[in-house]
């Protein structure tokens, strides 16, 4: 395997393991996946011998990579947990939307909506399993993480670049 | 190139303060909502700011991050960006990792405060780095272009 897939995999997936752990979001915040990417980047430049400058942009695709695959495993871990559980934040958090949508009378957008989220809780709550969730979890890991995976690559070049200086 | 990533930081910023600044009542759009900065937050309610009845979708910290980014973002169009030394952005994480680590062990209670100005410094100078990275990416680009 490329060396540059593997730091990226490696680091990715355990930025997935600590998302999952309780506790370690409130410590990192949003800087799990940037720091998972510097460190992707830090230990592609330890497997390349003679290797004396990071260009940007590969940093930048390290970045990424790492978060892509942080965004795969996160998504697969949670699915499986849901799956496992038969139950996720939005079944816990159902009833109180519910009631907001009932007491705040918020016409019928919102209950469509609250219609849509019932659909996936029954589905979660039956089969452990709903695809317009599991597409959501997806969908939302892949774009933020992406983001800041790639703001990590850059920052984590930057700073590797400036140590050799 | 400054004013696009600022852009983006405001769109960013608009969508976590959303649940305090509008009136968007669809509970689909608001899971949508929380999933997309549960990703990149904790969420926890006694962390996040309050704005009237509802509260930012990211802690104080992270708030005080994104808001360092949007101060140092509007100074960049004014003035100049030079390199960011590492020492700097080291400094700059030196406050934040310290009450990070004062309030995980009990040293100090958590405080919204502290937390926000503590991300704020951070915030501005990660701003600086990235903005002084991408304008040498860009600027290599155009010099091998014009070569």
């Amino acid at each position: 395997m490329n060396k540059k897939y593997l730091s990226a995999l490696v680091c990715g997936f355990g930025a997935a393991v600590l998302t999952t752990i309780p506790g370690i979001q409130s410590i990192a915040c949003c800087l799990l996946v940037p720091i998972a990417s510097i460190i992707s980047i830090f230990l592609y430049k330890k497997s390349q011998y003679g290797l004396l400058k990071i260009g940007t942009g590969t940093g930048i695709f390290l970045g990424f990579l790492t978060a892509l695959f942080a965004a795969l495993f996160a998504s697969a871990f949670e699915l499986v947990i849901t799956y496992l559980t038969r139950t996720s934040d939005l079944v816990v958090s159902m009833p109180q939307a519910e009631k907001l949508v009932k007491d705040m009378n918020l016409g019928p957008a919102a209950e469509e909506s609250i219609e849509v989220l019932k659909q996936m809780v029954k589905e979660i709550q039956s089969k452990g399993f709903s695809f317009l969730y599991a597409f959501l979890i997806t969908a939302t890991n892949l774009i933020t993480y992406s983001i800041f995976g790639m703001l990590g690559g850059l920052i984590g070049t930057a700073i590797i670049n400036k140590r050799n200086n | 190139m400054r004013i696009l990533l600022l852009f983006f930081l405001c769109i960013w910023i608009v969508g976590f303060l959303l649940p305090g600044i509008s009136s968007i009542n669809n509970s689909l759009f608001d899971f949508l909502l929380v999933k997309i900065y549960s990703t990149v937050c904790h969420q926890e309610s006694a962390k996040c700011i309050s704005i009237g009845n509802s509260s930012m979708l990211v802690c104080a910290r992270c708030a005080g991050i994104y808001f360092g980014a949007l101060i140092s973002g509007l100074t960049t169009l004014i003035f100049s960006v030079h390199s960011i030394s590492r020492r700097v952005l080291i400094l700059a994480l030196i406050p934040l990792a310290i009450d990070v680590l004062f309030t995980f062990t009990g040293i100090y209670t958590y405080s919204q405060r502290l937390a926000f100005i503590t991300g704020l410094s951070f915030g501005g100078i990660l701003y600086l780095v990235i903005i002084s990275e991408f304008e040498n990416l860009f600027s290599k680009k155009l010099f091998i272009i014009n070569e």
